[in-house]
């Protein structure tokens, strides 16, 4: 019964979408407020309906209601309560539920929040809102929904991917979502302003917030998958250029230009088209990311030849948004012509083109990537792979390329940098540059990227450091007070510069961790008993026994290792083996103690009959400035949204 | 007497290992092993190495991988083997010939056509914007500076 009223209410909400659209249309024709009114009761009206639809699906997985196909399908009575509520969104439908839930909150939330400021553009934002949770609700009532039975009504349900089983897991998908969905929020706005013909900077300043909190939603997002498969795959690494990644990476790379390129519009009043191709290419590649995973294309052509309904419809739908946006900016860039003032080739405005530049070519790269085997297939009929090596040789120079740009754009003015200027930013910056090459060599560190990354990265924290030490001890004497004080009014007096750069440095520490985790990973993998030890790198790792354990939905044989550093003990380390009965899948539990900001990774794939264990050692130096540049990355972002508006926002 | 000390001997040689603990390594063998593993695809899993993956197929590739190398092939002819039986697939990065060359190359075409139109058209837009006139800045007074900390301030 419960299921059927989440049912209805979809039915209902995709009902409203259109409803919304038409009254949007009808409000700008008659020019009667009453009707716009309507649409966004509308809007209200389809968040409150999905919020019913997905609280019935939770209550049809705690109540583990097995005539539910979707819940039969991905769970059973001995999952654990805690991944009842994630498995809401364990699969194909409830995910895309999830998606457009999400959109009906965010445009509700826009809608009232800026209805106010922007009342003429509010019809135009409720119809792009609206006929894009109308293109996904029409998918989950008619080729993809949730709420189905499943007669006759089995005593257990199947499983939730145990994979899936993990806490990470529990938060990825929604993070992920609500970075894709955040974006279509200035997507809206962009398209409202096209459609609209107010071209200014307004729809840029409205949703520069939406922007950012999209942008830490996909960013959190992309990190928690990282660090999922870190801990859950049991390989050591937390990126594996898999296509699923790779789909949610695309959006964030545009989006990321797009971040930066708005700055430039926001202060000079050029690049009006630039930005709007920017905001629908990231929104288009939310699209196609959230479809690439879910439509099953990219293990295979085939899968998708399997379902060629669903295939066809996504292919459609998002076809038609991506037409209609791209039409839209067509017909109107004579209007938006915009007189360009570019007054040398070294200045902000132009740094920032070509950081635009490399975010794209490294977007395409990763689009070309993840696409060449599906093309390949399809016109050769061959297979072929493209795996890590191939990124690490193509997208690294880029991706240098970039953190190169990132330290040197904050520090070239806008308009014209002088030769002064730029001796005065940037030649203490260089020496550390080069001393950190010198450092690293006489360290023993030759590896050309290791070099290149340290080089880079000591010229950006140079640049940065002077910049913070130079503010602080200007507005330190200013207001006589001490350093720390000075360091806090300047970052107060300008929260929206120096938020950024607390993310760049995030950006800087997560580059160290990702350089000295790859390159200087060490593993090793051995056999042994009960009794022996091995020694990886300093640490020595002994196995003293091997048991099982019982888990709710699980049972596993758990290795209990110790580990020492010369003599001294250090921790214990218990990798299991898993099996989850249900569904037979055996997963392997790393375990994990971290050790100068580095991590000993041990796992035990394997164990035989007669006690012999396979035990694998990896060593992870600095693998903690990965997830602690991401942390740093989010408190810079967190500053920037919360920053105190200003006159003109 | 003999007979005694040789049987202590037994007894301390069988019990040895558990008071010392073996120390267990990787041979040569293990680490060419991997070597090779890393660079073969699961056919099975999504863009997973041999080495990485935890699929039953996967320690079958890595156990044919140790029988061929005790069997004295080379790392190349181990890699000819996969090949043959699986095709460009089984590699982790598409081979550099035919076709293929597009994907390895186009990301630097990209960025150095795009790098070299985009130069062009910021050197152009320089060219097009006028300078404006320099004028020798005259020294702030008090009141104007006052102001300009204000407004630098909100």
């Amino acid at each position: 019964m419960i299921i059927e009223i989440g049912h209805f209410s979809t039915i209902v909400a995709l009902v409203l979408s259109v409803f919304g659209m038409a009254s949007s249309a009808l409000a700008l024709r008659t020019r009667n407020p009453d009707w716009a009114r309507a649409g966004r009761m509308a809007v209200t009206l389809i968040f409150f309906l999905l919020s019913a639809g997905m609280l019935s699906l939770v209550y049809s997985f705690i109540t583990r209601d097995f005539s539910v196909l979707y819940v039969a399908n991905n769970s059973n009575t001995k999952l654990p309560f805690f991944y009842t509520v994630a498995a809401v969104w364990g699969g194909h439908e409830g995910s895309l539920l999830l998606w457009v839930f999400i959109l009906s909150l965010f445009s509700t939330l826009a809608v009232w929040l800026h209805w106010k400021t922007q009342p003429a553009i509010m019809p135009y934002l409720i119809a792009v809102e609206c006929a894009v949770m109308f293109g996904f609700l029409a998918l989950i009532v008619f080729l993809s929904s949730p709420y189905e039975r499943l007669i006759p009504v089995p005593a257990d349900g199947k499983d939730l991917n145990p994979l899936l089983q993990d806490p990470a897991m529990v938060m990825h998908p929604p993070m992920l979502y609500m970075g894709y969905v955040g974006f279509s929020i200035p997507f809206s706005f962009a398209m409202a302003a096209l459609f609209s013909g107010r071209l200014g900077e307004e729809w840029i300043k409205v949703t520069q917030r939406w922007t950012t909190f999209a942008w830490m939603c996909l960013t959190t997002g992309i990190l928690l998958g990282g660090y999922w498969a870190y801990y859950e795959l049991g390989w050591g690494g937390y990126w594996g250029w898999d296509p699923v990644e790779n789909a949610s990476f695309m959006p964030w790379l545009v989006g990321t230009a797009y971040l930066h390129s708005v700055l430039v519009q926001e202060k000079r009043k050029m690049f009006k088209v630039w930005n709007l191709f920017l905001i629908i290419v990231t929104f288009s590649l939310s699209l196609i990311g959230t479809f690439l995973v879910r439509s099953g294309v990219l293990t295979s052509v085939h899968t998708f030849a399997t379902d060629p309904e669903r295939g066809l419809y996504i292919l459609l739908f998002v076809g038609t948004i991506i037409g209609i946006a791209f039409g839209a900016l067509i017909v109107r860039s004579a209007k938006l012509k915009s007189q360009i003032e570019m007054d040398s080739l070294v200045s902000r405005e132009s740094i920032f083109l070509f950081n635009n530049l490399f975010f794209l070519v490294a977007a395409a790269t990763v689009f070309l990537g993840t696409l060449y085997p599906l093309m390949i297939e399809t016109l050769q009929g061959a297979k072929v792979t493209v795996g890590p090596p191939y990124y690490n040789a193509v997208f690294m120079p880029i991706a240098l390329g970039l953190l190169f740009l990132m330290g040197i754009g904050p520090y070239i003015p806008w308009r014209k940098a002088s030769v002064a200027n730029l001796k005065k930013s940037f030649s203490t910056p260089l020496m550390a540059g080069t001393a950190m090459v010198i450092i690293l060599l006489i360290t023993g560190i030759t590896s050309l990227y290791a070099l290149a990354g340290g080089y880079v990265v000591a010229f950006a924290a140079m640049a940065m450091g002077m910049d913070f030490g130079k503010v602080s001890q200007l507005y330190a004497q200013r207001n006589k007070t001490n350093i720390v004080q000075g360091f806090l009014s300047a970052f107060t007096a300008n929260q929206r510069r120096y938020s950024s750069l607390i993310t760049h440095i995030g950006v800087l520490v997560l580059v160290v961790g990702i350089i000295a985790s790859t390159i200087y990973q060490t593993e090793k993998v051995v056999s042994l008993k009960v009794g022996d030890e091995f020694t990886i790198g300093d640490y020595r790792m002994k196995l003293d026994k091997i048991h099982e354990v019982e888990g709710g939905n699980w049972h596993a044989q758990e290795g209990v290792f110790t580990v020492y550093e010369g003599d001294t003990l250090i921790t214990e380390l218990r990798p299991q083996k898993r099996i989850y009965p249900q569904t037979q899948t055996p997963t392997t539990e790393s375990a994990i103690h971290a050790i100068n900001m580095g991590h000993i990774f041990l796992t035990m794939p394997e164990v035989s009959e007669d006690g012999v264990a396979v035990a694998r050692g990896v060593l992870n130096p600095l693998i903690l400035w990965v997830w602690g540049g991401g942390g740093i990355m989010g408190l810079g972002v967190i500053l920037n949204i919360l920053r105190p508006r200003k006159k003109d926002e | 007497m003999m007979i005694r000390a040789a049987l202590l001997l037994l007894i301390l040689f069988t019990f040895l290992p558990s008071v010392f603990a073996d120390e267990v390594g990787e041979t040569a063998l293990d680490v060419q092993v991997r070597e090779i593993a890393k660079t073969l695809r699961c056919t099975v899993c999504q863009t997973e190495n041999i080495w990485e993956s935890g699929a039953p197929l996967a320690k079958q590739m890595r156990d044919a991988i140790r029988e061929r190398l005790e069997l004295g092939q080379t790392e190349p002819e181990i890699r000819a083997y996969f090949l043959s039986r699986y095709g460009d697939y089984i590699l982790m990065e598409p081979p550099k010939h035919g076709v293929n060359w597009l994907i390895w190359v186009a990301p630097f075409i990209l960025l150095l056509v795009g790098g070299f139109f985009l130069y062009k058209e910021v050197v152009h837009w320089v060219k097009d914007t006028p300078t404006p006139p320099t004028q020798p800045l005259q020294p702030l007074d008090d009141q104007a500076r006052k102001r300009l900390e204000r407004e630098l301030e909100s």
